[in-house]
């Protein structure tokens, strides 16, 4: 009895420490604001240990968050898909910041931009900083790659938010990735003062039917005085003329509008899209 | 052919034979007819005129038995009965004055008696009053109430034909799908209706005084229980000599019997995905009238130098009338509904975290 316990506990044992050993191959660090992940170990560990000390060093500059993801699996999603996904796991909803997508398994790179970031890095932007490491992506120097973009990213910052998307807010990015309709409604009362608003409807609406009940109700109709047994009709005929048959196509264009859940948009000179998991992402893609 | 004077079947005037339009016009009331629908309209006897049903003895013991009051304010004319003295004008409550005796041709064939009491007509507006919030608070008084009258009010009830002819395009659409194409099918129909409608006893009143919308909303009176007239129904209660003559009515009659017609016609049209009109032609070929009182009870509500007035169905209770619409009243209650649903939208959004 004791025996079989003692042989279950090692086994336990030793099965997770062999499961802790492969773990430790996959190198990923996810500490606060700065996330990076590279399940296949493209880089080696010197290289992956001062990437995240530049990763941390941008992110503690730009108070953003930081992501990276290097790996030859996007499953099924599309690389924009993913990287906001990815984003959206890791940090939250509604914060600033960006997802690096090194995308070795259909090899269109990405960088998904969120919150105030977005309106930081404008579609420009992230094409110069994906240009600016095409040549390593190639050789699939992605230590190099990932430098560089930090790089770009941190000088960009320096720079401050481009002319076009100056005086652009949160707010707006939400309202171009177009909400659903309530959504959109409560926007605009919001801004409107809503109970103000409700407060004039109604009381406008109450005082009319409140008035109209008191205008005078009109006779009922001569109908009430026929005579049926001396009415009678002298003719009721329902003669065929002609007939035609017209025909069109079922158009199968539905505009991909709201039907994954949101639209996409622009604010100043960054595009902005709506994920599936709800977000409101900025971003840029390249392939390689 | 031979040449027969015909009488206007809707009134009894002349009929003058209109080459260009090919009908029989009458100059007195405007109506039209063909050939054929004076057929319709005299089966028998063409040319026959309205029957006179005027009986001499009655006509006498009402010319006898009443006496003519006049308010010197509004005009009005007012009967009573040689035992009932009228002594103020029920439209603008200024005194009466006695003018003499009445023709007997002002004698209505038929009556329909009082049911509802002077109690009963106070109650029934009271009632109503008390269901309006917004009334002036000084509204019901009980010396406006005083002055609550109930007056015998002259009607014209109209029995008439209409030839009523319709004529429409009716459209039956069939939709189905084959393939990535919709398909459309659309049988067209030329539509034809024709119909004698009989009207019995259309009412419109024969007071200028009266207002027509405030008399047609308190219709109907219930025939079953009208009597030929005797002189004791009039005991107790005031009646109003006609001052409108049947032929001015008749375009009062005439717009009511063409607009249920025509619905009549439209309703038999069925069937159809969409009627689309082309013609109709409705025409009173043929109309009989009776001279006839009806119970009202008659209230006039002068408030801020504008008068209101109510009337009740003197036999079946039914009460007509605008009130004055107090706004003050009015503008507080709508702001107070306004104000609560706001807040009411305000609470919901809260505690369902959207703002
Ligand atoms: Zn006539
Ligand atoms: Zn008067």
């Amino acid at each position: 009895m004791m025996m079989k316990k003692l042989t279950a506990f090692i086994s336990v044992l030793v099965i997770s420490l062999s499961l802790f050993s492969v773990s430790v191959s996959a190198k990923r660090y996810d500490e606060g604001k700065v996330f990076v992940s590279d399940k296949e170990s493209y880089l080696s560990d010197s290289e992956f240990d001062d990437i995240v000390d530049t990763a941390e060093k941008l992110s503690d500059k730009t108070g953003y968050n930081v992501g990276i993801i290097i790996t030859d699996d996007i499953g099924s999603k599309s690389p924009v898909a993913f990287s906001d996904d990815a984003y959206m796991d890791v940090f939250s909803k509604n914060s600033d910041g960006f997802m690096i997508l090194l995308n070795n398994d259909t090899y269109e790179d990405h960088i998904s931009t969120a919150g105030n970031a977005i309106l930081m890095y404008s579609d420009a932007r992230l094409m110069n900083t994906l240009d600016s490491a095409g040549s390593y992506l190639k050789e699939e120097d992605f230590y190099s790659a990932l430098k560089t973009m930090l790089g770009k990213l941190d000088s960009y910052y320096d720079a401050g938010v481009p002319a076009e998307n100056e005086g652009y807010t949160k707010d707006d990015i939400e309202n171009a990735t177009g909400q659903d309709f309530l959504g959109r409604l409560i926007n605009i009362f919001h801004k409107l003062g809503i109970s103000f608003v409700i407060f004039i409807v109604v009381s406008i609406v109450t005082f009319f039917i409140v008035k109209s009940s008191y205008r005078f109700k009109t006779a009922e109709s001569a109908r009430t005085y026929v005579n049926k047994s001396e009415t009678f009709f002298r003719e009721k005929s329902d003669t065929f003329i002609r007939e035609y048959t017209t025909s069109h196509k079922i158009s199968s264009d539905s505009s991909g509008g709201g039907s994954r859940g949101g639209g996409s948009g622009r604010v100043g000179g960054s595009s902005v899209h709506r994920s599936s998991g709800g977000g409101s992402f900025g971003g840029a893609s390249r392939k390689r | 052919m031979t040449t027969i004077q015909y009488k206007c079947p809707n009134c009894g005037g002349p009929l003058q034979w209109s080459a260009t339009k090919q009908t029989f016009a009458c100059d007195y009331c405007g109506s039209e007819f063909t050939e054929e629908q004076l057929k319709i309209a005299f089966p028998d006897i063409e040319g026959k005129t309205l029957e006179e049903n005027v009986e001499e003895p009655e006509v006498k013991e009402f010319e006898e038995n009443t006496s003519l009051y006049r308010c010197g304010s509004c005009g009005a004319e007012i009967i009573a009965e040689t035992t009932t003295a009228a002594t103020f004008c029920y439209y603008c409550h200024n005194p009466v004055i006695i003018e003499g005796r009445l023709s007997g041709d002002y004698k209505p064939s038929h009556v329909i008696p009082f049911v509802i009491e002077r109690e009963k007509a106070l109650t029934i507006f009271k009632e109503w009053c008390s269901k309006k919030w917004f009334l002036p608070n000084d509204f019901k008084s009980e010396q406006q109430l005083e002055k609550m009258t109930g007056v015998y009010i002259p009607f014209w009830l109209a029995d008439c034909k209409a030839d009523a002819r319709m004529t429409a395009m009716g459209k039956k659409v069939n939709t189905w799908q084959s393939g990535d194409r919709i398909y459309t099918r659309t049988k067209e129909y030329s539509v034809k209706r024709s119909a004698i409608i009989d009207y019995m006893k259309v009412p419109a009143d024969g007071s200028s005084k009266a207002e027509n919308s405030l008399m047609e909303a308190i219709e109907p009176f219930d025939y079953t229980a009208m009597k030929p007239f005797s002189m004791s129904y009039l005991s107790g209660y005031l009646a109003e000599k006609y001052d409108i003559k049947n032929i001015d009515v008749l375009p009062r009659i005439k717009e009511r019997v063409t607009s249920s017609s025509e619905s009549i016609l439209r309703e038999s049209i069925t069937g159809y995905s969409m009627v689309i009109p082309q013609n109709k032609n409705i025409n009173l070929i043929k109309t009989t009238w009776n001279y006839t009182l009806f119970p009202v009870w008659f209230m006039t509500y002068k408030h801020r130098d504008k008068s209101y007035y109510f009337s009740i169905n003197g036999q079946t209770g039914k009460l007509a009338g605008t009130p004055p619409f107090d706004t003050k009243k009015g503008v507080l209650f709508s702001a107070g509904i306004g104000l609560l649903a706001s807040v009411l939208l305000g609470i919901i959004m809260i505690v369902g975290g959207i703002v």
